[in-house]
């Protein structure tokens, strides 16, 4: 291997890698904003404690459902007339957080659903018994208890992101998961393509210890 | 202060509909602690939590002060619900919380201002005896402690009745009695409407005033406290009676046994006389104590002593006629 070589595939890494950053940066924060209010929409308009309505749950769980079924590859594809409208292009990273996004908030808005069925019934029992308003029991106790599985739920997102934005490079997005198939397996650049891995087990680990860490934090167990 | 009108309960959500509460009227007085005690699966915590309609009674009317409260809903309900306050079994507290902000939560809710807040939520807590725990969360906290939050957190907002769901279940014996104390020293000072279940009779025995008595859905009996121990007369309270009184003997002490064993029940000022030497010294017949305590329920006593009386058939009978004109009961148990 010479260094050109090499300063090569650094150079190709680091674009890889903001990319990805990118990819996932916009679909997180979107399935935080979007996703968060989702999920509590599925959980509310299901508990017979406040605002039952079968009618939005059945509806927004089935959106939500029809969304996680469609397998990515088929997103990605499917949503390109969606993305047009809203971005004017379907090529580069930020074109591919259109459809990652929607498969985030989708996975996410279950995810959140689930951490706040984990949230102890009395709790929220004792917050009606008080005289609280749905929203002090949505904001002090419902998001509240739920955080730790919130974020605990969010590091499972981002761990899924990196994962799909490997298929973004079928839509020419980019990122470290597309050099990897693009150099190590259309290529047979074997040594890109444990390069690229590595970095991607690497950036999982880390995701998944910081989001380990803060949900510990929050977890005033 | 709490009218509840041929409250019934039906669960209907599964194959086999459960009536939980039937047909249940009470009426729970401004300022006294109210006890209802039961076996688990009685339905006193389903009744309990029609008072703040935690739980929806399927018929019947709920009407606190003069006011009836079955149909509030949305703001209405809030509102009411702010006057009265609740603890629980499993606390409840919410544990991202400080004990600080579990006790604000409360005021928060009643629309109390932050300066407001940051001013009565320490003198709660020194009500409560943790003064010391502002920043503490519950996870640091003992049973105790957290019963001890989820009481200064039930009374933030002053209100006017207080509904105790097992309060003490979950703590031990030491525990729960520095709870009762505390119960009834709120209860004493301010004068709120205490409403406690519990399936504890020793509960019932040292902080309540009048006690209802739950089983399978219905009410069995309701009185005083003293009358429930000193004259049960419903079979299930009987029952639960003997299991804080346990006054069985041992079958070989039974078997040696010549003559009759009596259950004298004491109460009052009677139970301060010396009625057994009285007796003894009157007709000739053995007198033997064969077991026996004396409790002071709402400060009076009552006395339960089981003796062996021996003699002539018709000496012990006039015997037992003459220990019957002085004691509140006699029964024969045995012999």
């Amino acid at each position: 291997m010479d260094s050109v070589y090499i300063l090569e595939i650094v150079a190709d890494l680091t674009k890889a890698f903001g990319e990805t950053f990118y990819m996932i940066a916009i679909s997180l924060t979107l399935s935080v904003l979007i996703g968060v209010p989702l999920g509590l929409l599925l959980y509310v308009t299901d508990n017979g404690l406040f605002a039952k309505n079968r009618f939005v749950n059945i509806l927004s769980g089935l959106a939500v459902n029809v969304t996680r079924s469609t397998p990515f590859v088929i997103l990605l594809v499917l949503v390109l007339p969606l993305t047009q409208r809203l971005l004017g292009t379907t090529i580069g990273p930020i074109a591919a957080s259109v459809p990652l996004s929607i498969a985030a908030i989708a996975f996410y808005a279950r995810l959140v659903q689930s951490s706040l069925l984990e949230v102890d019934k009395g709790v929220i029992e004792a917050a009606i018994s008080m005289g609280a308003s749905p929203r002090m029991i949505i904001v002090d106790v419902l998001l509240s208890e739920g955080l730790p599985g919130l974020l605990r739920g969010l590091t499972i997102t981002a761990v899924s992101l990196i994962g799909y934005s490997a298929m973004a490079g079928i839509v020419g997005g980019g990122g470290v998961g597309d050099l990897a198939i693009r150099f190590g397996y259309y290529r047979y650049q074997t040594d890109v393509m444990v390069i690229t891995v590595v970095v991607l087990v690497i950036l999982v680990q880390v995701v998944q210890t910081f989001g380990d860490l803060f949900a510990r934090k929050f977890d005033r167990l | 202060m709490i009218d509840l009108q041929h409250i019934t309960v039906n669960f209907a959500d599964s194959l086999h509909p459960v009536s939980a509460v039937k047909d249940v009227s009470l009426k729970i007085e401004t300022g006294e602690i109210f006890g209802i005690v039961g076996t688990s699966g009685a339905g006193k915590s389903t009744l309990l939590r029609t008072i703040n309609l935690l739980q929806r009674p399927t018929s019947g009317r709920v009407i606190i002060g003069e006011t009836d409260i079955t149909d509030y809903d949305g703001e209405n309900l809030r509102k009411m619900r702010l006057q009265m306050g609740m603890i629980f079994q499993q606390f409840n507290l919410i544990h991202t919380k400080t004990v600080f902000d579990n006790v604000a939560f409360t005021l928060k809710a009643a629309g109390v201002s932050k300066p407001e807040i940051k001013e009565r939520v320490p003198k709660l807590l020194e009500v409560v005896g943790l003064a010391d725990k502002t920043g503490f969360y519950p996870g640091q906290l003992s049973g105790g402690q957290k019963q001890r939050v989820g009481i200064a957190r039930a009374l933030a907002n002053n209100p006017k009745i207080l509904l105790c769901d097992e309060p003490t279940s979950a703590l031990d014996s030491e525990t729960t009695n520095s709870i009762l104390e505390l119960l009834k020293d709120i209860n004493r000072k301010t004068g709120i409407t205490m409403v406690l279940i519990t399936h504890e009779m020793t509960v019932v025995k040292e902080i309540c005033d009048r006690v209802a008595v739950m089983n399978q859905a219905v009410v069995v009996e309701e009185n005083t406290v003293f009358n429930i121990f000193a004259n049960p007369k419903a079979d299930f309270t009987k029952l639960l009676i003997q299991h804080s009184n346990n006054f069985s003997l041992p079958e070989r002490l039974l078997a040696q046994l010549k003559g009759k064993v009596l259950k004298i029940l004491y109460r009052g000022g009677g139970a301060e006389e010396p009625v057994i030497s009285d007796t003894a010294q009157k007709y000739a017949v053995a007198v033997n104590i064969l077991h026996g305590q004396i409790e002071y329920i709402s400060d009076s006593p009552l006395g339960v002593l089981l003796v062996n009386i021996n003699g002539a058939p018709a000496m012990v009978e006039e015997a037992i006629r003459y220990i019957k004109s002085r004691v509140e009961s006699v029964e024969v148990v045995y012999g």
